[in-house]
């Protein structure tokens, strides 16, 4: 991969990116940082549709409905909010005890789960909300989880149970209905920073400290492919194009070093799927990558950093003929 | 308890000394009637004995009428004397018909106690050892190197594939050396030391040929011909003095050993070119020249020299040159001697010498000795000689002309690192002191002269290093110089390249002249070790550097081949015709080592479309319930391409501002 176009750069936030997520048409980028104003952008050009207010602190999650119709963010001012994605109007509002780390919309669209940090006498917990009720104040059922604390979640297929990735490394499927954990796996040595499911749900990526990102299937968390790297990976995701996968990472704080250059050295990594091998790396970032994501076509990427910047690349015709022998 | 400890007392009892170890039989001597009997001990007691020590007994028998037996028997003060004595006259003649045949006494015991029935030996079950020379029959005529590695702790035999070198099998062991490995000369046998004496391993998959005792070996040495093996161990004790030992590579049978009775260079003994002959100087006194497989002296006595310093033999003849030292009546000389006629076939006077050293052609097409030559002699305190403005000559013996015509080349210099070119004519050397810049010289040997034809000034070189196959040159600078390499096409007196690796400490051309490759050796230097492998044009291929700690790297030599030079000729003519053949082959090889890669990779995607396989079965079962869920079919992105709407968005491309000054007066 040698030449990609130039990236577009969506300079929207004055703090560390979160989160960037797409909606599934592909037409719209959701980004959220250690800012209290998620933003939205046109996918086709980079432009600003707007910013999400009513925040008051860091905005650790934020997720999109499959209709686009819905936008759900979590944050560290200890609440979750609906929003209106074409108005930017908050709809709704919950409270929670503490830190809202992870949020999803189910398959339907109906219910969205949240998953709050572990802190001061509260338990790391996991809430399901039936948004058609409306006002929605109480959860419709909720999961405590004693030990390790979850540090990314997400809604399995059809939405029967979630995926939760712990801070110890665990991996397990919670049927929160049943308040039951029905599976738990140990691929990972380390804290579970990110999990990102590929187009069908079937299966999914794991990025992990622990230098490696894995490919796991839904439904008995099996590991199948491992990807290595020499730094923490803060997040993974999956092309649904091409058998690839793209991680982003970050450097132990002690390796920082200030750099004049013009185009950072923090690189965004691809590794073929099946053979596990890293070809191609994208430099830009000033500082680790905190969130990548394909775009639902695979026709591109974005990358969103500690530095605060998005990055959103288009891919050239070499990447598409690029094949291993 | 008390018995113990007349245990100890007792092994303290002096013990009636058994005098068997200081007694010599002495056979094969003449018979003489009682008139010459006393003349004939004092004859073997001047010309034999008393040089080895003092003969406490001596006695001739005689029959009843006084005439000798043919035998004496004598007694030395101590058993070493005896022995040394043995060592010397075994088998030293008296004359045309008589011959000493020396035998220990002791030795006489068992031999009278043996069985008058003779008894075949036993036949030693035959070991097939496989073929020796398989590594020779590789496809691609690779060769095989051996590295020591790991602080010497292992040892790796590779296949030298350039860039991507392949372990042999069964030929990484752990400790399979004490100290180094050393190659045979025709690369048959790989030689470890080991505190017990030397193993030495061949075939295809190394195993242990022979063994050879000798307690704390240091250093060996082989024939040419890989017949035979010396050993040289420092630890002598009283029953075993012998400090060198000559082993039969076959048998594993030590054949002759020798006391080491002076210091000097290894190896001590040097061989003929086909392992007939060995020789060693006695300095100052004889050439002792020995044959085998009998091992012992030819024409069973020392060539006698006076003030004989060093010999050399040629590589490719069976010419024996060694120099003579000048006397205050006598200058120096070198002289040339075919073996075993003894036949004298050139000498050179040589004046004013102080030392010789004597460089043989590999091909023995040319012996240069150098002369270094004074001006001024004195005389010390103690009688040694001291000389004043030392210079340099060179005389070049032209071995294959009619006579040995000598020519001579005087260099005023400071001179070190003479080298001949194999298989050519030109040699070099480095010229000067370091403090004022050191330089290179190359000369041609023509048909008449010899011709000085290139001068490299500033070189920091202290190695030079010729391939084996002539023509190119590595003029390096190992150890405490800084490293660099420079490669030169003698043919037209080209550098073809100017390498670097800091701190290297050895280097060694492969046997068929195509790879060089440097060392940095763990023995000398502790980081950095690693071997660099070059091109025979100082292109650097690879590094081996993954091993650790890398001691010695060592190329396995290769026997020399079989073509004629006019072979080897015509093959240069057609180069063409096998190139084409060879780059065929290479490219077929190069894609055959990515079909291992691609036949994984071929089995990885069989899988992983197996795995994903059963994940899309539960993927498509369950579509029914996604469409209740969503109301849509959603599982592609154009799925629900009905419900598509058209939206039209404007960007501006482009904005301008423009100031108004003045508003239009609006008419009221």
């Amino acid at each position: 991969l040698n030449q990609i176009m130039k990236p577009i750069c969506l300079l929207g936030h004055m703090r560390s990116i979160t989160q960037v997520r797409f909606n599934r048409d592909g037409d719209l980028i959701f980004t959220c940082a250690k800012d209290p104003h998620p933003s939205i952008w046109f996918a086709l050009n980079g432009e600003r549709l707007g910013s999400l207010v009513g925040h008051n602190g860091a905005v650790w999650c934020v997720d999109c409905r499959w209709d686009s119709e819905k936008v759900l963010t979590g944050s560290a001012d200890n609440s979750a909010k609906l929003w209106d994605t074409e108005t930017g109007k908050c709809v709704l509002s919950v409270d929670t005890n503490s830190a809202v780390r992870s949020c999803g919309f189910d398959f339907a669209g109906t219910s969205a789960m949240l998953t709050t940090d572990k802190t001061m006498g509260y338990k790391c917990t996991i809430l399901l909300y039936d948004i058609r009720q409306d006002p929605a104040g109480q959860p419709a059922c909720q999961m405590l989880v004693p030990e390790s604390k979850i540090t990314s979640a997400v809604w399995g297929p059809l939405s029967r149970f979630l995926i939760t990735g712990h801070e110890n490394g665990d991996l397990c499927q919670m049927d929160v209905r049943a308040q039951k954990v029905i599976r738990t796996e140990k691929h990972h040595k380390g804290a579970i920073n990110d999990i990102r499911m590929y187009k069908d749900g079937t299966m999914f990526v794991t990025a992990s400290k622990d230098h490696t990102a894995r490919l796991i299937d839904s439904y008995e968390l099996q590991l199948f492919k491992t990807y290595k790297t020499e730094r923490p990976v803060n997040s993974a995701d999956i092309s649904p194009l091409r058998p690839h996968v793209l991680l982003g990472g970050g450097q132990e704080a002690q390796d920082v070093t200030t750099s004049g250059a013009h185009v950072g050295k923090f690189d965004a990594k691809f590794f073929h799927t099946v053979y596990e091998e890293e070809f191609a790396r994208v430099k830009g970032h000033f500082g680790p990558i905190n969130s990548v994501g394909f775009t639902p076509d695979g026709r591109g990427f974005v990358t969103g950093g500690e530095d605060g910047f998005v990055r959103l690349h288009s891919f050239d015709n070499d990447y598409f003929d690029f094949e291993f022998e | 308890a008390r018995l113990e400890l007349l245990g100890d007392i007792l092994a303290e009892k002096p013990q009636e000394k058994k005098a068997i170890n200081n007694a010599l039989v002495l056979s094969g001597l003449p018979i003489v009637d009682s008139a010459r009997i006393e003349r004939l001990q004092v004859f073997i007691r001047d010309k034999f004995l008393d040089k080895h020590g003092e003969v406490v007994k001596f006695s001739m028998p005689t029959d009843e009428n006084g005439n000798s037996l043919g035998f004496a028997l004598c007694c030395f003060q101590t058993d070493q004397q005896a022995l040394d004595a043995l060592t010397d006259i075994q088998g030293a003649s008296l004359d045309k018909m008589h011959t000493l045949n020396v035998f220990k006494f002791s030795d006489f015991n068992r031999l009278a106690d043996a069985d008058d029935e003779w008894k075949p030996p036993e036949k030693a079950p035959f070991v097939d050892r496989g073929d020796l020379r398989s590594w020779l029959r590789e496809d691609r005529c690779h060769d095989q190197f051996g590295v020591l590695h790991t602080a010497g702790s292992v040892a790796t035999i590779y296949w030298h594939w350039p860039g991507d070198p392949q372990p042999v099998d069964s030929a990484t062991r752990n400790n399979w050396t004490e100290s180094r490995l050393h190659w045979s000369p025709l690369g048959t046998y790989l030689a470890t030391y080991h505190t017990k004496g030397i193993a030495l391993w061949g075939g295809e998959k190394f195993e242990q040929i022979n063994r050879f005792q000798h307690k704390n070996v240091q250093i060996i040495d082989f024939s040419p011909c890989e017949r035979y093996l010396v050993t040289f161990s420092p630890s002598v004790t009283k029953e075993d003095p012998h400090a060198i030992k000559m082993f039969e590579v076959d048998t594993g049978k030590m054949k002759r050993s020798f006391l080491h009775e002076q210091a000097a260079k290894w190896p001590v003994f040097k061989w003929s070119h086909k392992g007939e002959f060995f020789a060693r100087v006695q300095t100052g006194k004889a050439l002792q020249v020995f044959e085998t497989p009998s091992f012992s002296l030819l024409d069973k006595k020392s060539i006698s020299v006076q003030d004989v310093q060093d010999l050399s033999w040629s590589p490719t003849d069976n010419i024996l040159a060694y120099w003579i030292a000048e006397t205050d009546n006598q200058p120096a000389r070198v002289i040339l001697m075919t073996m075993p006629e003894k036949r004298e076939v050139a000498t050179k006077m040589l004046f004013n010498v102080a030392d010789c050293r004597m460089h043989w052609h590999p091909q023995g097409n040319y012996l240069c000795v150098r002369v270094n030559r004074y001006t001024k002699k004195k005389l010390d305190a103690d009688n040694t000689p001291k000389y004043i403005n030392i210079y340099t000559n060179f005389e070049v013996f032209r071995m294959r002309e009619k006579n040995i015509p000598v020519e001579k080349i005087e260099v005023t210099d400071a001179v070190s690192c003479f080298t001949w070119e194999p298989h050519g004519s030109k040699f070099a050397m480095v010229q000067g002191i370091a403090s004022k810049g050191l330089s290179v010289v190359f000369y041609q040997v023509n048909a008449h002269d010899i011709e000085k034809v290139k001068v490299l000034e500033k070189r920091n070189v202290n190695t030079i290093s010729w391939s084996p196959i002539g023509q190119h040159v590595v003029l390096a600078g190992l150890r405490s110089a800084n490293g660099g390499l420079e490669f030169i096409d003698t043919s037209d007196m080209k550098t073809t390249a100017n390498q670097e690796h800091f701190g290297a400490t050895d280097i060694e051309w492969d046997p068929t002249g195509r790879y060089v490759v440097t060392t940095v050796s763990f023995w000398h230097v502790k980081v950095d070790n690693a071997s660099h492998v070059y091109s025979s044009h100082g292109t650097l291929l690879y590094k081996l550097n993954k091993l650790e700690r890398i001691c010695q790297f060592a190329w396995r030599p290769r026997p020399p081949t079989l073509l004629s030079d006019e072979q080897i000729k015509n093959i240069k003519k057609n180069m063409k015709t096998y190139s084409r053949r060879f780059e065929k082959e290479d490219l077929q090889s190069s894609t055959r080592a990515s079909k291992e890669l691609l036949e994984k990779r071929a089995r990885l995607k069989t899988e992983y479309e197996k795995w994903r396989a059963k994940l899309l079965e539960k993927f498509r079962g369950e579509k029914q319930k996604r469409l209740e869920l969503r109301g849509v079919d959603t599982d592609e992105l154009d799925s629900n391409a009905q419900d598509f709407v058209e939206e039209t968005l404007e960007f501006p491309i482009k904005v301008e501002r423009i100031r108004i000054d003045k508003l239009p007066q609006v008419a009221e």
